[in-house]
């Protein structure tokens, strides 16, 4: 009787393990398989974009008042035909103008906000978000929780906290003092630039499909000032580049990067740790680091009619006179010094 | 009979050791998944410059699944005067050839190869097509595989590094829920890619490129000579010979890619079998060039010697239950005395019997995929069902390196039924 109920014992712990599992096979309550957006495509200004969709569909023609519209939840919408001014106040609903806002300092605005015409931001708003289809202009001390977008340009002035996510179709300027995550503008550039770069890299650069074909050099670690190098550079460690040098190729590092002043690099920096690029130099590709990076002054990353990166994981550390044509990524802080 | 105990018991501390070591490596790789920092992948690279791209499609026999494909490629997300398509017509009976013209005279991105000469299989399929590619980077899809439309640059994009030789996406079952082998085979690319492949990349180690959901540069790959037509494995030994040339291989885990996985054990016996007569074969070829390679650092070369034997483990254990019972019978199963013998006892059922288990629960954990997880315990029939094939693999690849026989490329069977319910 015993062996038999040890057996039995034996026999359910064997099958317990198996219960739940089985349990799930015929259920299938996880039987579905991961999900992949088969429709999803990397758009910086994705959030604008469909936020955009959403309210233009739910809104129509809605005359100027307040109605109650299903956005992505039920939602009450301020809507106005004329300009719009809120002053010093708190805005409750969701805001739908058909025209120009303006706002006075210390207002907050508790929904998200589209403009169909140019927007200034007073000093020390308090937004959750903003689509304008016209030229944004936000002024000192003003903070974004989630992300900001115009179809023109936009200035930002000093000590803004700018989101998730600040975002246009022309020119993103920035004072000091800002924080942000990504940043994306034809050109993104910081206080004091001066849109002219003078060096030689306009006049040579061409696509990336110039730099095919050319030889690598590895294991270098110093360059001196003035070097010329017609080549991909791999560094197995930390790679240093002299003042003035020129490199007609990519560039990837194991370890940290450090540019002297006026340097110019024709294609890709890559970096494992942190990069460096020293002031007024000029990076015609795209700039990726798994550290941190920090852009010294004066210096161009991409050139007109193309469109580049700089994804740099830990932080982004932007000085004044910066120009980058095209994306600025950070999953640590993002700042303009 | 001493010398032959004693054998057995040498063994069967070999075996030990090999489970506990390979443990250990996914026990490292897990924790780096839950607990250290993620290297990024280049996805958040936006470029207006991406390179050319080819993207290679073998097909033999596929009129089940080529249009669903090609469909999708030309929706995507890729500037069309640097794309171009080759669906390569491998000997194909079907309706394939039909189902490929049919596109070409739509899209003229799509340019089919058709081949009825030469040599057969994958690659020799891709060499040929390699020859009339145009583009600088050649992607590469089998032919039941889903492409979501940003997949193309999520590839392309890490050829801005010029480090980089070859890229691979992760691949995830779109016919999970159709048995209890695709929901098991949907654990074991949870595991293998969430974890496994993505540990890999965040250690610097050497992350595999799998013949398919992945890009190489074509002029690097054709001047290292191109595929090795006698060889099953050909993504295995080109992930191993652009390692060893000093190209790095990065694993893109956003880059996610449907396909269908086999949904009949008799299937499953037969690709698994290959997989393991193939990469044996390139473990073979490419144990000591791996070892020499001036371009790899030391814990490069150990751990992808590790992923180079992973096929050799299977026979290893088969042999190894074989060893044990022998002993048992022998009555000679207690190695050491006292606590060495507890040590062996705990490191075979803690470690050796769970290894890949904790990578799939925290894979499918990281996927908030939570309640599969509760199917773990099923993976014991797979674990078993593997062994078995993977070790028949292993001497088929010892057959053929004694006797250079030529191996035959063996296409895996095709189950879609309902062409509408996929891929939207």
């Amino acid at each position: 009787m015993l062996l038999v109920l040890c057996f039995a014992l034996l026999a359910i712990l064997f099958v317990l393990p198996f219960v739940p599992g089985a349990r799930e096979i015929k259920r299938k309550d996880d039987a579905a398989p991961l999900f992949i957006n088969m429709n999803y495509c990397k758009d910086p200004r994705y959030f604008a974009a469909s936020f955009r969709k959403i309210i233009l569909k739910a809104i129509g023609d809605v005359p100027t008042g307040i109605h109650a519209v299903t956005l992505s939840k039920q939602e009450t919408v301020q809507v106005s035909d004329g300009p719009w001014n809120v002053a010093g106040s708190v805005a409750e609903n969701v805001l739908f103008i058909r025209s120009d806002l303006k706002s006075e300092s210390d207002t907050t605005f508790k929904k998200e906000v589209y403009a169909q015409g140019n927007v200034i931001i007073g000093e020390s708003n308090r937004l959750q978000a903003l689509a304008c289809d016209g030229d944004l202009h936000v002024l000192k001390g003003t903070r974004f929780l989630r992300w900001l977008d115009a179809e023109g340009s936009v200035k930002i002035d000093e000590e803004c906290y700018l989101g998730i996510s600040a975002t246009c179709r022309g020119e993103l300027s920035l004072a000091s003092k800002c924080n942000f995550s990504r940043l994306y503008g034809y050109p993104v550039v910081t206080a004091n630039n001066t849109r002219h770069v003078g060096n030689n890299a306009d006049q040579t650069v061409g696509d990336n499909s110039a730099l095919e074909g050319i030889p690598t050099e590895r294991d270098i670690s110093d360059m001196p000032a003035h070097c010329l190098k017609n080549c991909n550079i791999i560094a197995g460690g930390p790679l240093s580049i002299g003042e003035h040098s020129v490199i007609h190729g990519h560039i990837k590092s194991h370890g940290k990067v450090v540019t002297g002043a006026s340097v110019i690099i024709m294609g890709n920096l890559f970096a494992e740790g942190d990069i460096e690029i020293g002031p007024g130099s000029r990076v015609l590709g795209s700039v990726f680091s798994q550290g941190c990076i920090t852009i010294r002054h004066g210096v161009t990353i991409g050139s007109e009619n193309r469109i580049k990166s700089i994804v740099g994981k830990k932080g982004i550390s932007l000085e004044g006179g910066v120009q980058v044509f095209g994306y600025i990524v950070t999953e640590g802080k993002g700042i303009v010094v | 009979m001493e010398v032959v105990v004693l054998i057995l018991k040498a063994y069967l501390l070999f075996t030990i050791g090999t489970m506990v070591l390979y443990s250990i490596r996914h026990f490292i790789f897990t924790l780096n998944r839950l607990f250290y920092e993620q290297r990024i992948y280049y996805h958040d690279i936006i470029d207006s410059e991406l390179k050319t791209v080819t993207v290679l499609i073998p097909m033999h026999n596929e009129e089940k699944v080529a249009a669903n494909i090609l469909d999708l490629l030309v929706e995507v997300d890729y500037d069309m005067d640097k794309l171009e398509i080759i669906p390569i017509n491998d000997f194909s009976k079907d309706r394939t050839r039909e189902i490929l013209d049919g596109y070409a005279a739509r899209y003229p991105i799509i340019k089919p190869l058709h081949r009825y000469d030469g040599e057969r299989g994958k690659p020799a399929a891709l060499n040929a097509a390699m020859e009339k590619a145009s583009g600088e980077i050649i992607i590469v899809f089998d032919a039941d595989y889903l492409p979501p439309k940003g997949l193309l640059k999520s590839i392309a994009v890490c050829f801005n590094d010029p480090e980089v030789g070859a890229v691979m996406g992760r691949v995830v079952p779109i016919n999970t829920g159709k048995n209890i082998l695709t929901r098991l085979l949907d654990l074991e690319r949870t595991g293998g890619y969430q974890v496994d492949q993505q540990a890999r990349y965040n250690l610097k180690l050497m992350p595999q490129y799998g013949g398919t959901v992945g890009g190489f540069r074509k002029k690097e790959v054709m001047e290292l000579g191109s595929f090795n037509t006698r060889v099953l494995a050909e993504d295995t030994e080109l992930t191993y010979r652009l390692s060893i040339n000093g190209w790095k291989v990065l694993y893109a885990n956003r880059a996610e890619c449907y396909e269908e996985a086999p949904e009949e054990w008799s299937v499953r016996a037969r690709q698994i079998r290959r997989w393991s007569r193939g990469h044996n074969d390139v473990m073979f070829r490419y144990f000591f060039p791996l070892l020499k390679s001036a371009y790899l650092s030391f814990r490069e070369k150990f751990d992808g010697m590790l992923l180079l034997l992973v096929y050799l483990v299977p026979p290893i254990l088969l042999i190894g239950l074989v060893d044990s019972l022998a002993l048992f019978f022998l009555g000679e199963m207690e190695i050491f005395a006292g606590i060495f013998f507890l040590v062996f006892i705990g490191a075979y059922n803690t470690f050796g019997n769970f290894a890949p288990f904790y990578q799939v629960g925290t894979g499918c954990f990281l996927d908030g995929a939570v309640h599969r997880i509760l199917l773990l315990p099923f993976l014991l029939f797979n674990f078993f069902f593997n062994m078995w094939y993977i070790s028949r693999g292993f001497f088929d690849a010892i057959l053929d390196a004694l006797t250079h026989r030529k191996t035959h490329w063996q296409k895996t069977e095709r189950f879609r039924t309902d062409a509408s319910k996929v891929g939207r």
